[in-house]
């Protein structure tokens, strides 16, 4: 099955005319976990809106899970997105006035799909505790606020709250150009690793070719165009 | 979730919500201050006289006729004769009446020369009857009742004797001192002007002026002890203006085109309650002007209110973009905003509301004892709830600039943070 499916994709914001983003055929295997290199101004963010239904094209096709994106409403692209794609920022993650726990729900309140994957733990808190942990997050900090603890388990919380009720997808944007180098490592490792437990499909995007090492396949969004 | 949401951002911003919420409850309760202080003084000022139907005097304007028979400001322009008086009411729809004499002060306080029917027929507020606190009704000539300002201010008791002078203002050299008046009674409080009355008989009225000229000067040589003047005849042959009660208010109308164009004298015959609307007519001006400038206040408090949202959400496009990147809609980012808003104006419109209360409650006593006040504490009621209401609703319509805001941001950026 394939996960994401984009062909003869053109996407060009409504009020600049010289700019515009064109894929010709890109497709993600399920289960793959994917680099996307791309310099900054290469168009990164612009794909990644269309990937997650926030904008849409168009010319062309995106298939998520085999769900043409394009032909859905607004309010199903929402909670499409809060079905089956989790995604990770580069940081402030988390809202600053929630604690651990709270954070890492939050997509289970929009979504009953992972609510019910949840579920399979026990409770919602149990499944949050137990990524938490999986994460390497002292139990102790779990009833603290976001905004006690430091910005690597801040890092470290967004993947549990990416990887709770698993969805299809998780998308990262840039999540580690806030972290030095060692935390970095660790922080890809455990991301990887949860990743394949949860059987997602992942789509790492960075400027910083020499992650590319990570993963199974890299791609740089200038040879997709 | 969602509002668990509202409440736990809402407490991270505390120091900010909090002096917002001041900030609204101080405006909300300046502005239920003032209604409610203008309702009770309209209230107050248009029950100071119930019960009468109408009040008589020489031919003059309504508010000059109201306001010293009923206020004691101002003076009457002429007097009636008591054969008038005894005239009039002899009308077969008359059930009683009061007549009353002024002119003469007690330190700065108003002398009222009446009848013993005035403790009896006299009505204020809701049609209550005035009693006494100490003493009773005069009696004698010399006889002296005093209102419950009077003797608080000057702090008579029953038993004490007292000279009243002669004309009405503070200081007065000519001094009815050859006749002084014991102290018999002391009224309840009743917020009227009766409180700052000084009540004797209308033959008190005469003994005292026995020997004065009409045009109030001393007859030169002629001296009449207070002794001796009883012996005179004391019955009275001018009173100020009269009262009248009616049988039945049909005949109100006629009794006073009766008055109105009675031909031995040129009298003028008022209905309290109209001439109190027309009073109070002059004096609205001044009340309505504070009712604007407080609901002025109160929108100055929601603006300041959200400026604090809007200036706040720029640091909440963050959190924005995280919302819409678990999944949630333009929607629910405008509703999260919406009932922010709407809950904040509720909430400093209920801290309003207790502080007017707590302030009212904790006044009165002094307000009643000080001022002679009667202001009721309890002053929620359905005008008010519609002002709440009102409120609330403004502040719901200010709100949607923050949330259309937010709303628009959250479709714009996306999952962008531009922080």
């Amino acid at each position: 099955m394939k996960t994401i499916e984009i062909s003869s994709l053109e996407f060009q914001w409504q009020y600049t005319d010289s700019w515009c983003l064109k894929v010709t055929d890109f497709k993600i295997q399920a289960g793959e976990n994917v680099f996307l290199y791309g310099p900054s101004g290469s168009g990164k963010t612009t794909l990644l809106d269309l990937l997650t239904g926030i904008h849409t094209q168009k010319k062309g096709s995106i298939k998520i899970l085999e769900n043409e994106i394009n032909s859905l409403s607004a309010k199903d692209r929402d909670q499409f997105r809060a079905d089956h794609i989790g995604f990770i920022f580069q940081q402030f993650n988390l809202l600053p006035y929630l604690n651990l726990i709270d954070n890492v729900l939050l997509p289970c309140y929009f979504s009953k799909s992972r609510q019910q994957k949840s579920m399979i733990h026990g409770s919602l808190k149990k499944a949050a505790k137990e990524l938490l942990s999986l994460l390497c997050i002292e139990e102790s900090l779990f009833e603290n606020l976001a905004s006690q603890i430091s910005v690597g388990q801040q890092q470290r919380v967004a993947i549990a709250r990416a990887l709770i009720g698993e969805p299809e997808i998780i998308i990262a944007d840039e999540p580690t150009s806030s972290l030095d180098k060692d935390s970095r490592d660790v922080f890809i490792k455990l991301l990887l690793k949860q990743v394949e437990k949860s059987n997602s499909t992942i789509i790492f995007v960075s400027h910083d070719i020499e992650l590319a090492k990570y993963f199974d396949k890299s791609i740089s969004i200038l040879e997709l165009q | 979730m969602f509002y668990k949401l509202i409440f736990v951002s809402l407490w991270s911003r505390r120091t900010s919500i909090i002096l917002m919420l001041i900030a609204i409850s101080l405006s909300v309760s300046l502005l239920f201050g003032v209604e409610h202080l203008r309702r009770e003084a309209k209230e107050s000022f248009t029950k100071t006289i119930s019960g009468t139907d109408l009040i008589v005097g020489a031919r003059s304007g309504q508010v000059n006729l109201l306001l010293y028979s009923v206020f004691r400001i101002g003076n009457a322009t002429n007097n009636i004769s008591w054969e008038s008086y005894k005239d009039i009411i002899l009308d077969k729809n008359v059930e009683w009446s009061i007549p009353i004499s002024l002119g003469d002060s007690h330190k700065g306080f108003r002398v009222m020369g009446t009848t013993e029917t005035f403790f009896e027929k006299y009505r204020y507020g809701n049609k209550m009857l005035l009693s006494f606190k100490q003493g009773q009704k005069f009696k004698n000539v010399y006889d002296v009742v005093l209102g419950s300002q009077v003797a608080k201010e000057l702090k008579y008791k029953v038993g004490q004797k007292i000279v009243l002078s002669h004309g009405v203002g503070k200081v007065s050299f000519s001094k009815h001192d050859d006749k002084p008046f014991e102290i018999v009674g002391i009224l309840e409080p009743t917020g009227t002007p009766v409180d700052r009355t000084v009540h004797i008989s209308l033959a008190g009225i005469e003994a005292i002026h026995i020997d004065w000229q009409q045009d109030g000067a001393k007859i030169p040589g002629l001296k009449i002890s207070a002794e001796e003047a009883l012996k005179h005849d004391l019955n009275p042959k001018v009173i100020t203006a009269f009262f009248i009660g009616l049988k039945s208010k049909v005949a109100t109308f006629n009794l006073q085109r009766k008055i109105n164009t009675y031909k031995q004298e040129p009298l003028v015959a008022i209905i309290p309650g109209l001439a109190l609307v027309e009073l109070w007519r002059i004096v609205a001006f001044v009340e309505n002007l504070l009712v604007v400038i407080s609901a002025f206040v109160v929108v100055t408090g929601f603006i300041g209110m959200i400026t604090t949202l809007l200036a706040g959400l720029n640091e909440r496009r963050r959190e924005i973009a995280i919302f819409r990147s678990i999944g949630a809609n333009p929607t629910y980012i405008f509703l999260l905003l919406m009932v922010e808003s709407i809950f904040l104006a509720t909430i400093g419109c209920l801290i309003g509301i207790i502080n007017v209360a707590l302030i009212l409650t904790l006044l009165k006593p002094l307000l009643i004892t000080q001022y002679g006040l009667f202001i009721s504490a309890n002053f929620f009621n359905t005008y008010m709830l519609m002002i709440v209401g009102l409120i609330i609703f403004v502040a719901a319509i200010l709100g949607l600039i923050p949330s259309i805001v937010a709303y628009k941001c959250s479709l714009k950026d996306g999952l962008n943070i531009k922080a």
